[in-house]
């Protein structure tokens, strides 16, 4: 894994070359140890790993070859609340619109469906850009138990 | 994948050895507990005590030994982790599994499978 990290005041960004599966759980353990400490005293950090694994998943899973080509950028910013931003170049959304995320039936036994479900109500503010074949994904998590 | 099992009469508890049960070990944590699970026991216990954290795909395998398992045999959850446990709650999934404190509490556990 290749990453630099740019810090400025208020903002902060690493890039990772997501290739496959195994990249995700380092991706977000380099994130959390360079995520303010402070900030779990009042947002749910349990949160914040579901929803990025999960982010991260759907890139490696859904996002093909040009996904896997150039690195993803994640950048954060704590303010008020805890604001991210997930850049890949990736496959574009349906309809280039972010998955509603209806989580399916639990009588229906499912095996899967439940990625974008707990996305949706794991952040907040949550808002998807496609621009110059780049997917750029915004969200936040309030200071509370959502 | 690691797991330790615990032959009990009808029961075979399953502690799973691993700290994720994530997309990247969801395949071969479903191999390894279909190929324990292939004895003649009416009930198992997965003990997820050192598992962190579960991702939806983890989730989907562990749904998945529910269907391989069959109508006749039941399979039910000891010790969440909170992460986990979340997981479970978000997607509404602790409905269809008997979520139980311990291992040792579902092995002691009077009720019939």
């Amino acid at each position: 894994m290749r990453w630099q990290m740019t810090s400025r005041p208020k903002h902060n960004a690493i890039d990772f070359e997501l290739v496959d599966f195994s990249a995700v759980e380092t991706c977000v353990a380099t994130v959390f140890q360079h995520v303010p400490q402070k900030c779990w005293s009042s947002i749910e950090r349990d949160s914040v790993e579901i929803a990025l694994t999960e982010i991260l998943n759907n890139i490696v899973e859904h996002g093909g070859h040009s996904a896997r080509s150039a690195p993803v950028r994640i950048s954060w910013n704590l303010s008020a609340v805890l604001e991210f931003e997930i850049l890949d170049y990736g496959k574009a959304f349906p309809a280039d619109e972010c998955p509603q995320g209806a989580m399916p039936d639990p009588m229906n036994l499912p095996e899967g469906g439940f990625g974008w479900g707990l996305i949706h109500l794991l952040t907040d503010d949550l808002s998807y850009e496609r621009v110059n074949q780049k997917n750029i994904l915004r969200f936040t998590f309030k200071a509370h138990e959502k | 994948m690691d797991l330790t099992l615990l032959n009990q009469n009808d029961r075979l508890g399953i502690t799973v050895e691993a700290n994720r049960i994530d997309a990247q070990a969801a395949l071969k944590f479903k191999d390894a507990v279909h190929t324990a699970c292939n004895g003649a026991h009416s009930w198992v216990i997965l003990d997820l005590s050192k598992v962190d954290f579960v991702d939806s795909s983890g989730l989907g395998a562990i749904v998945s030994i529910k269907k391989h398992l069959g109508k006749d045999r039941r399979i039910d959850l000891a010790s969440l982790e909170p992460a986990v446990e979340k997981v479970f709650r978000l997607t509404r999934m602790d409905s269809v599994f008997r979520i139980y404190p311990s291992l040792a509490h579902a092995m002691a556990d009077d009720i019939t499978a």
